[in-house]
This record gives C-alpha cells, sequence and structure tokens, in this order.
C-alpha cells in the first residue's frame, strides 16, 4: 500500500480558526470548505497561525537582511491545518478546490525533514548545476566573466595545465604570482594538482574570462608537517604582495578578487583567546590587520567559513563545534561563505556562527560538494564554495568598478539581495542566505529620450538601480522636478553633454524620497537627467520647468 | 623553538629591516632575514618581523615602545572537507 501525501493547508481567517488556536482539539467542522473526499484532516493539529508578511518598503544601508514586516493581528494571519491525501488524483483535486475557494490560500508539502543537514558521501550534483543556480548564462551575457578582474588563489598552487586540461581558457599572469618557495621546480602555475587547482576551477565556473594568479601560501614547507599547510606569517607576506599590486597605480587601480580557502581548525593551533598574542579573537593580530589594509586598497576578500559544523565536522575540528570561525574568516571587511549542495540544502560540516571576529558570520551561502574539478570526487567543503562566490564576486567586477561599487558596498548588496535560506533573516547557519547574481546583471542601456522644455514626461523604474535618461536642450536657466512615488528613494543626475552614472555626474539631488529638484543655471548646451531608483519601483514624472 | 611576529610602528625613514635589527630589546632576537620586514598597514605605518626564541612580550613592549604587539604564528591548512577518519 503506497504512503499517503502529508500536507499544510493554508486558509485564511475565520473566527472558527482563530478559536481553533485554543481549543483541545481541532474540530474539522471549523473549516467546512475543506470537507473533500479523499481527505482527512489531523484534529490533533491545533492550526498555527501565520503572521502576515509585507517586504519593507524603506530599508536603511546598514539593515541588510530585514527585509520584511510581519503583522500577527488575527484577521490578517492566515492558518495553517495539516492532513493527508491518498494519492496524487485527491492532491489534484485538493488543489483545484483550494485554487477556487476564496477562503483558502495554498497547499503546501508537509515534507520529511531530518534532525541533520546533509552530510553527503558522494557529489550532489555538477559543476555545470552551479554554472546553472549562478545564472551565468545570463551573467555571460551582460559581459560579467570574469574579464579584466584578477583572481587571487591564495591555497596550495595552481596546476595551469591540468585546468586547460579541463576547458579552463582563464588568462594566468604569473608575473603577479607569487610562491614562498625558491624552488625553481614549484613555479606559480605549475604545482602539484591540489587543492588550490580545485579553487580555480571553482573560480572560473562563474568568471572564465579572470586573470588567475597563483599566490601558493599553503606551500610553505619549512615547518608544516604536510605538503600543504602553512603558516599566517606566509599569508602575510602573500597579502603585502597584493597590497603592493593595488598601490601600484592609484588611479587606474587593478580589480582584484581574493580567494581564501584556509583557515585554522581548533584552537589548541592558537594562544588562549584572553592571550595578547592570540590570532582568532585578536583584530590586532597583524595578518587581521593586513586584511582590513587590502580591503580598503580595494580588494573583494573572501573567505571560506571553515568545516567545524556540528552535524559533521571534520575530524582536525577535534569535536569542537561551537564558534569555529575562526580569525580573518571572521573579519568583518572579508564576505565569509558558507556551503549548501546544489539542492540549496546545508553541509552539515559547514562552520556555524557567530563569528569570532565579527558575530555576524557567515555573510552568505555558495554551493559545494558538486562533482567539479575532478582533482577529488567532489570539489567538497567551505573550500569549494568560497571560490565558486569568489568568482561569482569577480564576474559582477567585471562591469562594476570600484567607484562602482566599493568592497564594502558590494557586501552589503551580496548580503541584502541574498536568497534567504534556513530561519527567515540571517542565522548563524546560512548567514543571510544563498548567493544571488541575479540582482547585479545590468539591465540593457535604455534609449535617451529627447523632451521639450515645459513638456511633462513619465516613466516607470520596476526595481532598484533602474535608471531612465532624458535629454534636454537648454536655453535658459531651468528647473529639473522629480515627482515620484512615496516611500521609495529615486535620485535624479544631471550631467551637461554627457550621459550621467551614478559616480559622474554635474549635479544630483539629495533627498531620501522620489522627490528631487535641482536647477541648471543659464549655461547653454545639451543636458543629460537621469532618474535612478536608489531604493523601489514605480512610475515617476518629470519637469523641466523654465526659471 | 617557538616562532612570533612583532608588530611595529615605523616611520616612513626606519622602516628598514637593519634599523629594526639594531633596536634595544630586538637586537638580541633571532629576527628572519629572509623573511623580511612587511608592510601590514602603510596607513598606520604597521610592520612585521617573524622571530624565533623565547620572548617575554611585556618586558619586550616594556624596552621598546615601537614594539605594538607580540603575537602567534599559527599554522593554517586548506578547508577542503576530510571525512571522520584515522589519520
Amino acid at each position: 500500500m503506497s504512503e499517503k501525501i502529508k500536507l499544510l493547508i493554508q486558509m485564511r481567517y475565520t473566527t472558527e480558526l482563530r478559536n481553533a488556536l485554543t481549543a483541545t482539539k481541532f474540530s474539522t467542522s471549523a473549516v467546512p470548505s475543506l470537507d473533500i473526499p479523499g481527505l482527512s484532516l489531523d484534529e490533533n493539529y491545533t492550526p498555527v497561525k501565520i503572521p502576515k508578511r509585507e517586504t519593507r518598503k524603506s530599508i536603511g544601508d546598514m539593515e541588510v537582511g530585514r527585509l520584511f514586516t510581519f503583522d500577527a493581528r488575527p484577521e490578517v494571519s492566515t492558518y495553517l491545518i495539516r492532513g493527508e491525501v491518498e494519492d496524487e488524483n485527491s492532491l489534484d483535486r485538493l488543489t483545484e478546490k483550494v485554487e477556487q475557494d476564496p477562503s483558502a490560500v495554498a497547499v503546501h508539502s508537509d515534507a520529511r525533514i531530518g534532525t541533520c543537514p546533509v552530510c553527503p558521501d558522494g557529489p550532489v550534483g555538477s559543476h555545470k548545476d552551479v554554472a546553472h543556480l549562478l545564472n551565468t548564462t545570463e551573467l555571460h551575457a551582460n559581459g560579467m566573466d570574469g574579464t579584466n578582474v584578477m583572481v587571487a588563489i591564495m591555497d596550495t598552487g595552481i596546476k595551469m595545465e591540468y585546468l586547460r586540461s579541463k576547458g579552463i581558457s582563464a588568462n594566468f599572469d604569473e608575473s603577479k604570482s607569487w610562491s614562498p618557495l625558491h624552488e625553481v621546480v614549484f613555479k606559480p602555475g605549475n604545482f602539484p594538482k591540489d587543492h588550490g587547482t580545485m579553487c580555480a576551477f571553482d573560480v572560473c565556473i562563474a568568471a572564465p574570462n579572470c586573470t588567475l594568479l597563483d599566490y601558493a601560501l599553503l606551500r610553505s614547507q619549512k615547518r608544516g608537517e604536510t605538503a600543504t599547510e602553512g603558516f599566517l606569517s606566509d599569508a602575510i607576506i602573500a597579502y603585502s604582495k597584493l597590497l603592493e599590486l593595488l598601490s601600484t597605480d592609484e588611479q587606474n587601480k587593478p580589480r582584484l578578487v581574493v580567494s581564501n580557502s584556509w583557515g585554522m581548525f581548533h584552537p589548541s593551533w592558537d594562544f588562549p583567546v584572553d592571550h595578547p598574542g592570540n590570532y582568532s579573537d585578536n583584530p590586532d593580530h597583524p595578518f587581521n590587520i593586513i586584511v582590513e589594509s587590502l580591503e580598503e586598497a580595494g580588494a573583494d576578500i573572501i573567505f571560506s567559513a571553515g568545516n567545524c559544523g556540528e552535524e559533521c565536522a571534520d575530524n582536525r575540528c577535534e569535536n569542537v563545534t561551537d564558534k569555529t570561525i575562526y580569525g580573518a574568516n571572521s573579519h568583518p571587511n572579508v564576505l565569509c561563505v558558507a556551503a549548501v549542495t546544489t539542492k540549496k540544502e546545508r553541509l552539515g560540516y559547514s562552520s556555524k556562527g557567530p563569528g569570532r571576529l565579527d558575530p555576524n558570520k557567515p555573510d552568505i551561502c555558495a554551493y559545494s560538494h558538486f562533482r567539479g574539478s575532478e582533482v577529488y570526487p567532489a570539489d567538497s567543503g567551505t573550500s569549494a564554495a568560497c571560490p565558486v562566490a569568489a568568482g561569482a564576486v569577480a564576474a559582477i567586477r567585471s562591469v562594476y568598478s570600484l567607484s562602482d561599487l566599493s568592497p564594502v558596498h558590494l557586501r552589503n548588496k551580496l548580503r541584502r539581495t541574498a536568497e534567504d535560506l534556513g530561519q527567515i533573516g540571517f542565522d548563524y547557519s546560512h548567514g543571510y542566505g544563498l548567493i544571488n547574481t541575479r540582482e547585479f546583471i545590468t539591465p540593457p542601456p535604455k534609449p535617451v529620450k529627447p523632451i521639450q522644455v515645459g513638456e511633462p514626461v513619465s516613466g516607470n523604474l520596476r526595481k532598484t538601480g533602474e535608471s531612465a535618461m532624458f535629454k534636454v536642450t537648454v536655453k535658459n536657466a531651468l528647473n529639473v522636478v522629480l515627482d515620484g512615488p512615496e516611500m521609495q528613494d529615486f535620485d535624479l543626475y544631471v550631467r551637461k553633454g554627457a550621459e550621467p552614472t551614478t559616480t559622474h555626474y554635474d549635479d544630483r539631488g539629495y533627498t531620501g524620497t522620489a522627490k528631487e529638484k535641482i536647477e541648471i543655471p543659464l549655461d547653454m548646451g545639451e543636458y543629460y537627467i537621469m532618474v535612478h531608483s536608489f531604493r523601489g519601483d514605480g512610475d515617476f514624472s518629470l519637469r523641466t520647468i523654465v526659471e | 623553538m617557538k616562532r612570533f611576529l612583532i608588530t611595529l610602528y615605523l616611520l616612513p625613514d626606519e622602516n628598514t629591516i637593519q634599523f629594526v635589527k639594531q633596536l634595544p630589546g630586538l637586537k638580541e632576537i633571532e629576527i628572519d632575514e629572509d623573511y623580511g620586514l612587511i608592510v601590514i598597514s602603510p596607513k598606520r605605518n604597521l610592520y612585521v618581523v617573524r622571530v624565533s626564541g623565547d620572548i617575554d612580550p611585556d618586558k619586550l613592549m616594556s624596552i621598546q615602545p615601537k614594539v605594538k604587539g607580540v603575537h602567534t604564528d599559527v599554522k593554517v591548512v586548506p578547508t577542503k572537507f576530510q571525512e571522520n577518519r584515522e589519520e
């Protein structure tokens, strides 16, 4: 006999449902419209009230993760009832009935859940699935492919020959790479195929045209017990080389993403937390200082969260699974990445927050434990999630310069636009949620609409970041007046002789609303006017008035 | 032998390993010259050297005001997942 299908039915408010919240037993008579053959409701399941969720109209820059407001008044809330149906046919009948029932909202699966996130034996999906989930087709079609972006792989070294054999065509710059070894055998780009090669492969999923730099800091063999471990002193030198790279040309700063799939695994590797020489909890440790310096110089720094998640921690964690995002992995100036499968299930080994330096870690999740580089059976650990995210950041950086989006603003936008997983909003397992590149995809440029002085025009901005462009010939001093929707923030930018951007303009409005006014002085010529949604969407009107 | 990272505050005309080596409190310590003097914060004039030996951080900082911290040189490893197995 086949198993019954368990489900949850979401109903709108009725006084009967509200009363059912406090009843000892749920009576099916409270929902007469659900008297459907094949459906049996669970009388032992007290209906659950779901407060009404609304997208917040206005969100401050620092309010990442607080995207919704909730109204728990009974009459605006909905109510979940549990039941089961015999088979697929019954489910179809129920769904159809619910769709037609004004007192019902939807039928949801009551999926079986376990106490553990996944600890898979083998790979879940492949790098092609990761590419699909990262929207790489759309990203690449919009020029977001890592072009003109350097990605430093801070790891065990890269084997470029192997990457080429796997179809990777990213550039490689040996002159800007670095190795702690003075041997000729292991030059940057020619290290044994290992962890670093996996990371480079995973960066190229989203950023196939980036320029890889090889920083083999985990090949410091002077004191390491194995060939793939290093010391923070090596990482400090590596970071100082990158700092030099960004300091050489202030005017034309290169775009640099730094991918770090490494960390410490146990507090015994460090001085005690209360010792002034401690690393894990100490922002004054020299490595934590140089991380801050490099980010300030313009680098996007990405770190793996670590593999000490309690559900299936790495054995090097030695059963310590509390507060295991140590040191720079939890630095406020980096993006700390947790791991999920291509099915968006948290990998149980992914370290949970709070972070040691910044409690609000991890920042986001990215994909891991997939069949990818074939350096290993699976590209796994937060080690793979980190370069997947770094590749996505490099793709974004191809079109967003540092003046368009500074590292801190990029991190904030990644947090704010992440696909929420786990608990609503930020949580210590998933951070702000799963990396979401869709919000960064630049819409194709809109045509410039010529307007006449005095002619009222209207338009519509569909989402945050969208713009509309107009052009007017000025023969007298003018006022440009924008009127947009309440509770939204649209900005007005004006530039003579060229299209303004959010960073290049002659004048702009500074209100926090969608109502703005700019005066154009008597300086004859052609002026471009841009209406830009800093936050929100809706219709607007624009007028140019002679003073 | 224990290894440490010493953070130093150095003015632009002081930022050489030779200058650091002759500083009271530091000239008695084995400084890793191969490692060199590394700038960690150009804005704050902070540098780091790698040293070996037994060091009393409090004593060193009281002798030498240019020393701003004595820190551990932690081992770090890749975060590739290793399943629980005997090493």
